[in-house]
């Protein structure tokens, strides 16, 4: 936060001469015509990953009730509607997760970025970088496998991550987190 | 109370009262979860623990003591540069430096406490990081004017020795040239506390309605009638007719809340004054504490015009100025104070005036006549109804319906008739303008809030869309300004992406800082 901070500081001198007031409605950038690039081919991956990693055990643990009634008889097999249900819900709600990370898709231009979300919301989040606090990569012990990062961008008066890019590549989220502050310290003169 | 040693300075004692009160109000917000069985235990007990109540009591004053006297005993301050210093704590130490340039708000209050001593307490509200505001308690008062001084100005200012601050001081407070922009009478100031009541009085009109329903179904909330029945008795033991008994405890309720509301605006905004030196925005108000806040304007993140109900009917409006929030909202600071409350406000405006003001607030607004542009109402008052209202009303009547008696079906239709016109009502309340470089927010039910604010001050833009708004060519913007977010639903997508556009543009080429 404080890096962050005196990176905002240190552009506020170089820049007060300049002031445009007037603006013509053309000339307006329109980001409606965004560029997006989908994530990283192996996030697909890890999503299945970690959603076979969460539904089999759910799976899994719902047949221990039917397991644990000895004998044969009608309780020991209505139990198995746990894992039936469970295995239901699983069917219902990994392909519009997988869907939902299929439709994920970011754009790094010149003066913001902007992340595309949401299956049925569909979301569109613009963030100007000279509006950034600070930004984090994290990597958790899955998508380290995958060789997958996460790049987490904050502002000012938001309590918690404004912009999050999952299933970036390693190195690609380290890069763009160096690029996007440096973006936000210079505000460079073009 | 000079004791120099690299320059860190100590505070008045009297500073030992600040904190016996700032921990008695922590024990009280935060620690009454945790005391309220205890304090159960004991009202229910025999009259054996009472000894301990007692004695736990005393221990509990003297640790308060104890720990204020300490809390005062460690705190140092110092200026060094553009930073002030500050050391603090009593069982984790900590020292703070808090850049000139990194304050975002800062009040002095007197305390009457405080008063006869000429002292008072400087707090500093620092943006961005998750760090506390910071309070320096029992300073003299010229000292806090100069602090508050440096801090705004951004100047190096060292503390000057105790013997030359009499001479230092006044000069330092003259060279300021301040512009008296309003002063509030007490007339002013009970309209405003007449207004802050306005939820209070939703609340007992809501309670007798309710009372009333009750009263006409069966066997509905038995207990509360009895309360009710047992204080219309009492009252009737007067020699009162029931009618008139229920009618004066209304009428009594209703009079005591907005006295009380009235009471505490007069306490807190007697005296109001708001000052302009061409850079920064002072206020000053408080019958006997006195609290004095000041506020650079380019720190200004939104102005937010509030009129509710009574303010309608007053023909008044309120504003706050919203600067950007430190740490998480709703966060108890030092001075345990909620954030949100600290917000600078502007009470009890006529309309020219807040007109007026607000060109201050934020120079090169327009808001005489206001381009207001609707959303799709229609479409939000159907959505309303479908998500936010059929369930909990269907819900109502289908239990009752089913068991008890076929007409409270009749709840589905009314109810949805009700909560249509209440939608309505706020659909016709949304709206958005851009004038110029500024963009106006308006949302309310009976009242209205209008945010205003300068495009180049946002962080963030969103715009979200469900399948079906996709295709009606609709969808939400949701602005993230440092001070909070403001949201348009149902807006025309083109707007949208227009009104994004052109803030985000601003944003990135406006060489103002945000904060």
């Amino acid at each position: 936060m404080l890096l962050g901070f005196a990176r905002n500081i240190s552009f506020r001198g170089g820049f007060m001469g300049f002031r445009n007031l007037q603006v013509d409605e053309a000339d307006v950038p329109r980001a409606a015509v965004l560029e997006l690039q989908p994530m990283a081919p192996a996030y697909q991956k890890e999503v299945r990953t970690q959603q076979f990693l969460t539904w089999v055990p759910i799976v899994l643990l719902g047949f221990i009730p039917s397991v644990l009634v000895a004998s044969p008889s009608t309780v020991k097999f209505g139990l198995l509607a746990i894992p039936a249900f469970s295995l239901l819900l699983a069917a219902g709600l990994v392909p519009l997760i997988l869907a939902q990370a299929r439709v994920k898709a970011f754009a790094v231009r010149e003066h913001d970025v902007a992340l595309r979300s949401g299956l049925y919301f569909r979301k569109t989040v613009i963030l100007p970088y000279n509006r950034i606090q600070h930004a984090e990569v994290s990597q958790g012990p899955l998508q380290r496998r995958f060789g997958l990062a996460s790049l987490k961008i904050f502002t000012a008066g938001g309590t918690s991550v404004d912009l999050r890019i999952d299933g970036l590549e390693a190195q690609r989220a380290e890069d763009l987190r160096e690029y996007v502050l440096e973006r936000a310290a210079g505000r460079d003169g073009d | 109370m000079t004791e120099t040693d690299g320059g860190w300075r100590r505070t008045s004692p009297v500073a030992v009262v600040f904190y016996v009160f700032n921990f008695v109000r922590r024990l009280l917000t935060d620690g009454l979860p945790a005391l309220a069985p205890l304090a159960a235990l004991f009202a229910t007990s025999e009259s054996l623990l009472w000894s301990w109540f007692g004695l736990g009591l005393a221990v509990l004053g003297l640790l308060l003591l104890g720990g204020s006297v300490l809390s005062w005993l460690r705190f140092r301050f110092r200026t060094a540069g553009e930073l002030i210093e500050v050391r603090r704590g009593v069982i984790q130490r900590e020292q703070l430096s808090i850049d000139f340039n990194r304050v975002q708000n800062v009040s002095i209050r007197e305390p009457f406490y405080m008063r006869p001593f000429g002292l008072a307490t400087l707090s500093i509200d620092t943006a961005g990081s998750g760090q506390k505001e910071v309070a320096i308690a029992g300073v003299t008062k010229t000292i806090a004017i100069e602090l508050r001084q440096s801090m705004l100005t951004g100047l190096k200012v060292d503390v000057p020795p105790e013997d030359a601050e009499a001479v230092a001081a006044p000069a330092a407070v003259a060279a300021v040239d301040e512009q008296v922009l309003l002063t509030r009478s007490t007339a002013d100031v009970a309209l405003y506390g007449l207004m802050a009541s306005t939820i209070l009085w939703i609340f007992v009109v809501i309670g007798f309605l309710f009372s009333m329903a009750e009263s006409a179904v069966d066997g509905w909330a038995d207990q509360l009638q009895t309360q009710v029945f047992a204080i219309v008795m009492f009252i009737r033991g007067f020699g009162v007719d029931e009618g008139v008994a229920i009618g004066l405890l209304v009428i009594a309720v209703l009079l005591l809340l907005p006295l009380l509301s009235i009471a505490g605006a007069i306490f807190r905004h007697h005296g109001y004054r708001l000052t302009f030196d061409g850079e920064t925005f002072r206020r000053s108000s408080g019958l006997l504490n006195r609290h004095d806040e000041s506020l650079k304007r380019h720190k200004i993140q939104e102005v937010i015009w509030n009129q509710n109900f009574m303010a309608r009917l007053l023909g008044r409006i309120n504003i706050k100025l919203a600067i950007a929030q430190a740490g998480q909202p709703g966060q108890t600071t030092d001075s345990g104070m909620p954030k949100p409350a600290s917000a600078f406000l502007v009470p009890s405006l006529r309309p020219v005036e807040a007109e007026e003001l607000s060109r201050e607030f934020l120079p090169g607004i327009d808001a005489t006549d206001v381009p207001w542009s609707g959303i799709d109402r229609r479409r939000y008052v159907l959505r309303g109804l479908l998500f936010g209202w059929s369930l909990p009303v269907v819900g109502a009547s289908l239990g009752p319906g089913v068991a008890l008696h076929p007409a409270f079906f009749l709840i589905i239709p009314v109810g949805l008739t009700i909560g249509g016109l209440i939608m309505i009502q706020i659909a016709r309340r949304l709206g958005y303008a851009v004038v110029g470089e500024h963009a106006f927010l308006r949302s309310g039910f009976i009242g209205s809030k209008t945010s205003i604010f300068p495009l180049y001050k946002i962080q963030r833009v969103d715009l979200r869309q469900t399948p079906s708004q996709r295709r009606q060519g609709l969808c939400h913007l949701t602005v993230h300004l440092a001070s909070g977010t403001e949201t348009v639903p149902y807006m025309d997508v083109t707007a949208a992406e227009q009104l994004r556009d052109l803030a985000l543009y601003h944003a990135e080429t406006d060489p103002r800082p945000w904060y």
